[in-house]
């Protein structure tokens, strides 16, 4: 009877060994987008997360008054503390790499646009003109942590922000001893390891026509960055025609590259972050050109007519959908 | 062992293979089951099998959800952008959002995904 017993006990057990412990959940609003936090850890980890969150959103935003970045827009010149410098020369350079098609000084552009209010529409010439002769990186002065930016120009990080704080925060909770994550910090997804289950992360890229329902599904299992991004998040109509806010850095207008949406997985959330935005505007030729000479990306780029296309690397992890292969 | 005690080991696994095959079979659907959030608060389950029209008012602003053929969508907002209003009804995939009155609508199948981006 004893025996029996001790075998009863030693199933439960191994039992509620199989049971997988829950993720703590968190859903905030920061940096005008909706994040959701899956961490595999305690309450306080969680809020640890939010917290940096939270310190970043405040750090890096244009309309806090206090901010770094601030401070530079409205005096020209300031000293940046650690992470708005290194997301800057992060920035810096994911532009050059990018020919300018990245720029975190488009910013009085989008303002042109009326991206940044509920006005939004197309700007007269002179604006326009107005605006671009303030848009490069080459505006920017580095002299260690101290930063010029001359003419007047307008530096924003909303092409790159998310990406740098998942990134972040995936740091912190690695610090603190988690072993898995997943953040989904508005069209910016972060894992950290992978699943307690060994079940695989499935992430959905959204189809551009119905961007509710997924046209393919990313299936891996350790961390990665995933970032989309597509003229059909956010635009305006005017004339029957449509402009969406991915504008052109070189030409003011937005970009016009066939491309419907491009998908980033990198290891750094910034650069998949930056380049996201960089390889729909470049369109899908000198995006794929950019890929063969780095090492530090894959992509899967939406045509406009529909078309699905993934860089080899992306199409080891791509599912559900029908596409091409670009070989290396 | 008695013939009851079969009996009854027989009929219990006879009914975890029923609920099994439940979830295998119609656990892919689509959902049935809406969840409001407000401000990270959930507020409201809604049936999609039932029609109804709902007012959801919070200190950021108000929202009118309806559920209509089994699907929901914002009616109207009080929201500036109006992002939420234009996207089309629906019951599956990617959450509906207003993000200035931090309303989240999710749908009880998204844990098909971890998460639809884009």
């Amino acid at each position: 009877m004893k025996k029996i017993c001790a075998l009863v006990l030693l199933i439960a057990l191994l039992l509620c060994g199989c049971a997988e412990r829950a993720p703590v959940e968190r859903e905030i609003f920061a940096m005008d987008t909706l994040m959701t936090l899956r961490v595999w850890g305690d309450e306080e980890d969680a809020s640890a997360a939010v917290a940096e969150i939270n310190r970043l959103d405040a750090l890096l935003s244009v309309t806090e008054e206090s901010s770094a970045v601030s401070m530079l827009n409205r005096d020209g010149a300031a000293t940046l503390d650690e992470d708005t410098l290194l997301l800057l020369q992060t920035a810096v350079e994911i532009s050059r790499r990018t020919d300018g098609a990245f720029d975190p000084t488009v910013y009085p552009l989008v303002e042109a646009w009326g991206f940044t209010t509920d006005e939004r529409h197309v700007p007269s010439q002179d604006d326009m003109e107005a605006a671009l002769a303030l848009v490069g990186v080459g505006q920017l002065r580095f002299d260690g942590n101290t930063v010029a930016l001359s003419n007047h120009g307008t530096l924003d990080f909303g092409g790159i922000a998310k990406g740098y704080t998942a990134q972040k925060v995936a740091e912190l909770l690695q610090s603190r001893g988690v072993v898995t994550a997943f953040l989904s910090l508005g069209g910016n997804v972060q894992t950290l390891g992978s699943k307690p289950d060994g079940a695989p992360w499935l992430v959905g890229i959204a189809d551009p026509e119905n961007p509710s329902q997924a046209i393919g599904c990313f299936r891996f299992y350790d961390s990665l960055a995933l970032v989309t991004s597509g003229g059909y998040q956010r635009y305006f109509e005017d004339g029957g025609v449509r402009y969406h806010h991915i504008l052109d850095p070189n030409t003011g207008y937005p970009a016009d590259s066939g491309l419907a949406s491009v998908t980033v997985l990198a290891r750094d959330g910034a650069t998949a972050d930056g380049l996201s935005t960089a390889l729909f505007v470049m369109g899908m030729e000198k995006a794929t050109a950019l890929w063969r000479e780095s090492e530090d990306f894959e992509a899967v780029f939406i045509t406009e007519d529909g078309g699905i296309f993934a860089t080899d690397g992306a199409a080891s992890l791509l599912t559900e959908c029908a596409f091409t292969v670009i070989e290396r | 062992m008695k013939t009851k005690h079969w009996i009854l080991l027989f009929a219990l696994l006879a009914a975890a293979c029923l609920l099994c095959s439940y979830f295998i079979f119609f656990g892919g659907a689509s959902a049935s089951i809406a969840t409001v959030r407000s401000d990270g608060v959930t507020v409201m389950t809604l049936d999609l099998t039932v029609d109804g029209e709902y007012r959801i008012a919070s200190d950021y602003g108000e929202n009118t959800i309806r559920v209509a053929d089994g699907k929901v969508s914002v009616e109207s907002a009080d929201c500036p952008t109006q992002d939420c209003v234009r996207h089309a009804p629906a019951n599956s995939g990617a959450p509906i959002v207003c993000l200035p009155n931090r309303l989240v609508i999710t749908f009880s199948d998204a844990a098909e995904y971890d998460a639809i981006i884009g």
